[in-house]
């Protein structure tokens, strides 16, 4: 404060001489930062970015893009306490579940936080930042923006298109009707694109950024899930991928998943914990058994029967024990074990009293591998897809695939998926997109019926009463 | 208005007023579409309109003994005049996991609560029943109205000061009444969704077909939402407080001589020593929200107010 004293004080006193007395008491305080005017240097702008980043660390990441990945999915029971968890697995979500009020706030506050870069950084006037790193960092806060409604639109279908800082709190600004679908998947499409061709193949020493393989990757993803599949460009965005030479499948894997491999070849977007607060993956308490979690209440995302016994079918005997760890003699009944031998996901692990440091990651080279043997089957190429997905085979030992007609090749693409991607935050969206989502639950034999209107959410019940311009979905 | 009757013995006073509030700053809730929770916004205009009236008398007034009596009752009328526009709304007093339970708008007044109107208890199923207010065949978002109001009809005060020789007895009641408290400790304690502890209330709840009572089914996850923010949690929250007594005792003047005392005197005093009301919560007296103007009236595991007992001596010298 000291050094703007004097300059303050001449201010004052200019202010006396010079203005009116309203216009002097108009003044902005001069000492609030706002994500208006604080943007004087590449550091600030590193730092807005940084905030942008933060929001992978929130809430959604660590734990509910489990439970609405796989939990609502066949791959996981709820487990837990938590009631609204239940709501999600059993198909009754109503318009006040928690976690839904949550999710959507998570995840416009991460949009928000990427429009403060996207908003702010282009004016930037800073010799000593260039003109490349201004793209990177406008790319980097593009591709979290994409990836935040990339997982609004699998949820809830159309939503607001908040596409800058809401810096109002005016009815007319603020109450935005939401967008069709294919509106939102437009602009997911253009912010990724734009970040694709800016952003660099890594930035070697600097882990856990947004790089051209992640823009690439997550194309891929939206271009599959896009209502229409564009089976061409998911194929385009695979091949930038893996002819971009940056990435390959590890030998081994388990050690994706025991933590001494982070930020590997494999990986190409990946969540970065170092395991004390705040920087910490506090998710893994909530799924380690007792003997590694070192306390006795019932863990959250039990691993299915209907996973297991998709394990054992295969005779996936790697993936199986990488991803699954068995306990028995707990302090609680699981009414869907009832030997006693309960199943656990065992894909972050290490849970140190709420304090890991293990990794998530989000986006990998096997799942780019398998969309890739997925959109060549669609596309007609079903002898090439077949590599493809054999690649990912042979390294947990599998033989090679029987399947060679398109349908049966289909088929062994969306298996393979749900053993490869288990407990990663696929499984429901893939089901989803693949149109298989009601047959594949209703299956199962649960009490509930899954019908169209259940594979979206409801807009939560508050969001609703803010903002009258929204219409709610079907069946809410 | 002012009145002095009988030498002064009776004193009237009454008051009148209508104030116009205008360009209020009122912190409301955003879409989470922004980003942001909540923002300030301009509110437009309030309207307090009202009567006080106070009666002040001196029953006795003697060397020995007096008794004086001060009363007061207010009956204020709050409506919101103008929010940006007929039909504009404006939801608040969030309830975690339920979504709101307050409504500001044009011609109701701040602090009124909406929700869901509760119908009691189906003795077929055990779950609430709701009434269908669009008669559209479905209870969804669009079956809430206004269920409550958190201002009271009056509020009123009593005040007496007796002293009879060497003793002095203050007293203090005070109340509020026509007031309506949403009781959302409530939907935790008797929400019966979750694996906590209930309240003892939820022992006469619906066990089987036939039960007829007023208390639903205990079913994990509260599938039929029998604790959504509905009229089952508003209640009356009318009461009368002894707010404040206390009785003095001077020594005579004679036995403290010999101390070189001039002047001493035992006290016990008291604060919220009695209340009188049905809500069945800790205390009427509250509001979760503290200090703002709109969302009033909800009681959510809110701290009771502190009964205090004082006693003292004092002395002169």
């Amino acid at each position: 404060m000291k050094k703007y004293l004097f300059p303050l004080t001449l201010l004052l006193i200019l202010g006396l001489a010079a203005q009116s007395c309203s216009s002097l008491l108009d003044k902005a305080p001069l000492s609030d930062l706002t994500s208006g005017n604080f943007l004087q240097q590449g550091v600030d702008a590193e730092a807005v970015l940084a905030g942008a980043y933060d929001m992978l660390q929130s809430e959604y990441y660590i734990f509910d893009l489990f439970t609405n990945g796989d939990v609502i999915s066949d791959n996981c029971y709820a487990g837990g306490d938590n009631p609204n968890n239940f709501q999600l697995d059993q198909f009754r979500v109503t318009t006040t579940n928690g976690n839904v009020q949550r999710d959507w706030g998570y995840l416009y506050e991460g949009i928000s936080r990427a429009n403060a870069v996207l908003d702010n950084v282009p004016d930037l006037v800073d010799p000593t930042f260039s003109d490349t790193r201004k793209a990177q960092v406008l790319s980097e806060a593009s591709f979290l923006r994409a990836y935040h409604y990339f997982h609004l639109v699998n949820l809830w279908g159309g939503v607001p298109l908040v596409k800058h800082v809401v810096t109002s709190t005016d009815p007319d600004i603020v109450q935005q009707p939401r967008a069709t679908v294919d509106e939102v998947y437009a602009f997911i499409i253009s912010d990724l694109e734009f970040a694709a061709q800016n952003l660099p193949l890594s930035f070697p020493g600097q882990a856990g950024r947004a790089t051209k393989g992640a823009a690439n990757a997550l194309l891929a993803k939206v271009y599959a899930h896009q209502p229409n599949p564009d089976w061409t460009k998911v194929s385009a965005a695979c091949d930038a991928v893996i002819s971009s030479s940056q990435y390959e499948l590890l030998a081994s894997f388990d050690k994706l998943w025991d933590g001494t491999a982070n930020n590997s070849k494999e990986s190409i977007f990946e969540i970065q914990f170092i395991g004390s607060s705040p920087e910490s993956n506090w998710g893994v308490q909530l799924y380690m058994p007792p003997s590694l979690s070192g306390d006795g209440w019932r863990k959250f995302n039990t691993p299915a029967n209907d996973l297991v016994n998709a394990y054992l079918a295969e005779g996936d005997s790697v993936r199986y024990k990488s991803s699954i760890f068995w306990e028995g003699n707990l302090p609680w009944q699981d009414e869907n074990y009832p030997g006693g031998l309960v199943p656990f996901p065992n894909k972050q692990r290490k849970p140190s009293s709420w304090s890991s440091p293990a990794h998530i990651m989000v986006l990998r080279y096997a799942d780019v591998l398998l969309l890739k043997a997925e959109a060549l089957n669609e596309l007609n190429q079903t002898a090439t897809a077949i590599g493809f997905l054999n690649q990912v085979r042979s390294r947990v030992s599998l033989p090679n695939t029987t399947a060679s007609a398109q349908a049966d090749m289909r088929a062994a693409v969306a298996k393979e998926r749900r053993l490869e991607l288990a407990f990663e935050g696929h499984r429901w969206f893939d089901l989803k997109r693949t149109g298989t989502a009601i047959e594949v639950m209703n299956a199962l034999g649960f009490s509930y019926q899954v019908d169209a209107n259940k594979l979206l959410w409801p807009l939560p019940q508050r969001e609703m009463d803010a903002n009258p311009n929204l219409v709610q979905n079907n069946g809410y | 208005m002012d009145l002095a009757l009988f030498s002064g013995k009776i004193v009237l006073t009454t008051d009148y007023y209508d104030k116009q509030t205008r360009d209020l700053l009122i912190n409301v809730n955003l879409p989470a579409s922004t980003g942001f929770g909540s923002g300030l916004r301009n509110l437009g205009q309030t309207q307090n309109r009202g009567w006080e009236l106070g009666i002040n008398t001196f029953q006795v007034d003697k060397k020995d003994a007096g008794w004086s009596t001060s009363m007061n009752i207010s009956f204020n009328r709050n409506k919101v005049v103008d929010i940006g526009g007929e039909g504009s709304e404006i939801f608040t007093g969030a309830i975690p996991e339920n979504g709101f339970a307050v409504i500001v708008k044009e011609g109701l007044p701040l602090g009124t609560f909406f929700g869901y109107v509760a119908e009691g208890v189906d003795p077929e199923t055990g779950d609430m029943t709701f009434k269908d207010l669009n008669n559209d065949g479905q209870i969804n978002d669009a079956d809430r109205e206004v269920i409550g109001n958190a201002n009271p009809d009056f509020i009123w005060g009593i005040s007496n000061s007796v002293r009879f020789k060497s003793f002095r007895l203050d007293f203090m009641f005070q109340g509020v009444q026509g007031n309506d408290i949403f009781n959302a400790t409530r939907i935790e304690t008797e929400g019966m969704f979750s694996v906590k502890n209930a309240s003892a209330t939820t022992l006469n709840r619906w066990q089987q077909s036939g039960d007829v009572t007023d208390m639903p089914r205990a079913i994990f996850g509260d599938p039929m939402r029998n604790a959504r923010v509905s009229s089952r949690f508003i209640e009356d929250g009318s009461y009368a407080r002894l707010r404040a007594a206390s009785l003095t005792y001077s020594l005579p003047q004679s036995l403290l001589n010999n101390f070189k005392i001039s002047h001493m005197e035992v006290y016990v005093s008291g604060q919220n020593l009695l209340t009188f009301t049905a809500y069945s919560g800790y205390d009427p007296e509250v509001n979760r929200d503290g200090n703002s103007s709109t969302s009033l009236g909800i009681d959510y595991g809110t701290y009771p107010q502190s009964r205090t007992i004082t006693g003292g001596v004092r002395l002169e010298f």
